[in-house]
């Protein structure tokens, strides 16, 4: 049996050790054992498959829910000279699939989207090659206990036994008992191997704090900022204060800010994950859309310039600084009516009693000639996001509602109508009871904020490091980090098109030869 | 209030109450269709004509239900949209902020995707260029997309001194076509640029602290328009490296690959009634691909299949009434003219203005 060695990681990687957990996951992994990995965000994920995936006989699947994310990790394990990575999504073109599909061998990496694993075309492409590993991403998605339930993980279990029941490796940074025990259940995990470790990320320093105005609420981001310089995170609820914020810091700091939402153009997302990692830009502001795909070692701080929506999101956005072991810190600061925002995008994720009484109506009005509606088009005509579409037609699924053809048929519908309601009653109530944890711990000033972080997710704090946290006595500011001159100005503004532009070719005068045309 | 509000404003303005929400959506999109083929040559929009495609449908509609809502635009019963008086004051008002770039043309280079072609390949093909030269080997792409990294890797310079020469003649063919540009706007083009050095500037970062994001991608768009149309005017003259980054002519076409195919058959001096029975397509279908071909080409004959007179007629009549709705000329011209002789009139009158001839 192979057994993965330090020896062998240099060979493979270039690293000379690994980091806390992953010997032992790609051990059990190489062992054929399933395997649940809880690891804490930062700790190097990607390894417990990449590892693998050059000694196991077969491809490498990775399941992941975001698509952007995924284009990410591909062009990253690219540049590490990983050429089989490569891309399954709904942005991949018709041609391009198949050269995928047509490509696949030993060395593969493929990334791909649970929806796109629901295509029968792709997974009988699929089953044709030998799969070596089935790894699940963010595997917390599968459970409804979860923060992010994604119905289409439920249907993985299926896939991976028409790829011939491959071992399995769930990942994800954030499961609590009971999220755990479904990823178990719902990917049929056997002959399992659990490898959980703690969420606390000691390097991490925890700081809240209260702000009575706005302009409060300024000031401390700003003095954080001009303390700590960067490279940072300053993470805000809505796009507007991410732009506007950039701004600020810019003017106030003399910083390299930028923002960053889901707003922004494709590219430009690009241009400033870029800036950020090549440490162009010392601080970025931004929704909870950035972060994921960063592979960034050296980030100081984290800023939250409101309360997260739950505690899984506080601690992945938390866990992307200090990935390099170095000493960081989180500096969280509100105001007392930043609750309003998380708790209405909860009502606005799900469907309303309303919008299901308004469905079931047009779900019985049978058209002349044309038959009873399918349900894709009558739930589009009810809801308005993707995430309640998505939600509903998984149920009605479930219910026995949809048909062969896609067609729904309301003799089965039974009292589901009122069990729809009650479910979606049911998850919200869940939701905001994660809200209403973060926000409990937000408010105690009292209790250590590490030891209620992990009591959240059933662990016992086991270590105190210093500093710890606010109520700790541990001001973000109290102990020294050594500032980088990470702010040179950005050397490059008032610089004319010109000189710029001979940069880029490599022009400069005096190397500039003569005979060109 | 931002430039894409603007540009939905100016759009609906030129659209004179005779065409729907949608009409519009689909002209600031630059969906290709024969009817909004046929709409920004009659309603000379065509400089507008795809400016918001770098958004989504859903996006657009979305605009036009902030401005319905808060008053500026009104949609009639019959879903004709209209410029409100707030919404015309807004309009004057807003024509102080903004004004289209000088060189700025998403009619024809936006539309048909060469704009998109051009700026993807040469800005990865810069960034790999720089990169190399400066003893980076791996580095993330600044394009993801597949066709355009696999574009790049194929014309690629392999050698050093072929890199050389390339580097060479893209900085010095850059430097004087952006020398004609203001060096505000050549200063866009050149921050934009990733290289081995530095990630190019978002465009929040581009426009400053004071300026609209959206508005500096308009600006930044009509430097490549400036640059395809010197590169498109020299085609036969001077020779330019940054040719072989535009988006091959056979590509360019707006016509839909099946009006195309309908050309070659009529061409071939093939009857309507042949085609329909050789492509299996009903005779409406090839009545929108006439119609299409008469916009693109404007040396394409139309009295081949109506006649002159009847053509004149409908020319006339439109120019009399001083609209272009279908359904008024087809009122006022009664039964004797159908629908088609219409539609081919008024494709006839305006002509695509980057038609080609035979």
């Amino acid at each position: 049996m192979h057994k993965p060695s330090e020896e062998e990681l240099k060979h493979l990687f270039g690293f000379r050790a690994f980091r806390k957990g992953q010997k032992e996951i790609i051990a059990k992994i190489l062992a054929g054992h399933d395997v649940l990995a809880v690891l804490p965000t930062g700790t190097g994920k990607t390894l417990c498959y990449q590892y693998p995936s050059r000694i196991l006989k077969g491809m490498t699947i990775v399941v992941s829910p975001l698509l952007s994310l995924m284009e990410d990790q591909v062009h990253q394990l690219k540049a590490m000279g990983e050429k089989g990575a490569c891309a399954l999504n709904s942005h991949v073109s018709f041609r391009d699939r198949e050269r995928i599909l047509a490509s696949l061998n030993d060395r593969s990496i493929l990334f791909v989207s649970p929806e796109m694993l629901q295509n029968r075309e792709v997974t009988a492409s699929l089953s044709r090659v030998r799969t070596g590993l089935f790894a699940v991403d963010e595997a917390h998605c599968i459970s409804q206990w979860g923060h992010e339930f994604r119905t289409d993980y439920l249907k993985l279990a299926q896939v991976r036994e028409e790829l011939g029941n491959p071992p399995c490796l769930a990942l994800t940074a954030t499961a609590t008992e009971k999220v755990q025990e479904d990823i178990i259940s719902h990917l049929k995990l056997e002959r399992l191997s659990r490898c959980v470790h703690s969420v606390d990320r000691p390097n991490i320093s925890l700081h809240i704090k209260k702000a009575g105005t706005y302009e409060e609420k300024e000031l401390t981001l700003v003095q954080t900022v001009n303390q700590l310089k960067g490279p940072g995170i300053v993470y805000t609820a809505t796009r507007a204060e991410a732009d506007l914020l950039a701004v600020k810091l810019r003017h106030r700091c003399g910083l390299r800010a930028a923002s960053y939402h889901g707003g922004m153009e494709k590219e430009d997302r690009l241009l400033v994950q870029q800036q950020f990692v090549r440490d162009e830009t010392d601080v970025v502001c931004c929704t909870n859309a950035f972060g994921m795909g960063i592979n960034k070692p050296n980030i100081r701080f984290v800023v939250h310039y409101h309360i997260p929506q739950s505690p899984e999101h506080y601690v992945q956005e938390t866990g992307r600084a200090g990935r390099g072991g170095g000493q960081a810190c989180a500096v969280l600061v509100y105001q007392e009516e930043d609750r309003h925002l998380p708790l209405s995008m909860i009502v606005s994720d799900l469907p309303t009693d309303d919008e299901i009484d308004l469905l079931y109506s047009v779900l019985k009005t049978v058209r002349p000639g044309a038959g009873p509606p399918t349900a894709d088009e009558a739930v589009k005509s009810c809801v308005s996001s993707e995430s309640k579409e998505r939600l509903l037609c998984f149920y009605l699924d479930q219910e026995g509602l949809i048909g062969e053809d896609g067609r729904i048929i309301m003799t089965n519908a039974g009292s589901s109508k009122q069990r729809l309601k009650n479910r979606f009653q049911k998850r919200k109530k869940e939701k905001e009871s994660q809200f209403f944890s973060m926000e409990s711990m937000v408010k105690d000033h009292e209790s250590c904020t590490r030891e209620l972080l992990l009591n959240y997710f059933g662990e016992a704090k086991t270590v105190s490091p210093v500093p710890c946290c606010s109520s700790c006595g541990d001001s973000p500011f109290s102990f020294q980090m050594v500032k980088t001159s990470a702010s040179e100005g950005t050397g490059e503004a008032g610089t004319s098109w010109e000189s710029l532009l001979s940069r880029i070719f490599h022009q400069d005068i005096g190397q500039k030869r003569t005979g060109h045309h | 209030m931002d430039v894409e509000k603007w540009l939905f404003l100016t759009m609906t303005e030129r659209l004179k109450g005779q065409r729907t929400g949608s009409g519009a959506v689909y002209l600031l999109n630059g969906k290709r269709s024969s009817q909004t083929l046929q709409d920004a040559s009659l309603f000379y929009v065509l400089p507008l004509t795809g400016s918001l495609k770098h958004r989504s449908v859903t996006d657009v509609h979305g605009i036009l239900s902030t401005l319905a809502a808060s008053g500026l635009v009104r949609e009639t019963d019959r879903g004709l949209i209209d410029l409100t008086r707030e919404g015309l004051s807004m309009k004057q008002k807003l024509d102080t902020t903004y004004t289209l770039p000088e060189h700025y043309n998403a009619g024809r280079f936006e539309w048909n995707g060469e704009a998109d072609w051009f700026w993807k390949r040469l800005s990865l093909y810069i960034q790999s260029l720089s990169s190399v030269m400066a003893g980076i080997k791996t580095f993330i792409p600044i394009q993801y997309d597949y066709s355009v990294q696999s574009w790049v890797r194929d014309n690629f310079p392999s050698s050093r001194q072929e890199r050389e020469d390339a580097a060479a003649s893209l900085y010095s063919e850059l430097s004087s076509i952006l020398s004609a540009l203001s060096d505000e706007y050549a200063s866009l083009f050149v921050r934009r640029l990733s290289s081995g050095h530095r990630a190019g500037e978002s465009f929040t970062q581009l426009a400053g602290e004071t300026g609209d994001p959206n508005f500096t991608y308009i600006r930044f768009r009509s430097c490549l328009h400036f640059i395809l149309a010197r590169l498109s005017e020299s085609r036969s003259g001077k020779k330019y490296i940054l040719q072989n980054f535009m988006k091959p002519e056979e590509e360019r076409t707006l016509m839909s690959r099946s009006a195309r195919e309908t050309l070659d058959l009529l061409l071939e001096g093939k009857t309507m009634k042949e085609i329909g029975q050789i492509r299996r397509l009903r005779r409406s279908t090839l009545e929108d691909h006439v119609v299409e071909i008469t916009m693109m080409h404007s040396g394409f004959d139309a009295s081949r299949f109506v006649s002159s007179s009847k053509l004149e007629l409908v020319k006339n009549t439109a120019e009399a009434l001083g609209t272009n709705r279908l359904k008024v000329i087809k009122d006022t011209l009664g039964s004797d003219i159908d629908y088609f002789t219409i539609r081919l009139a008024l494709a006839e009158m305006k002509g695509d203005p980057h038609a080609q001839t035979f």
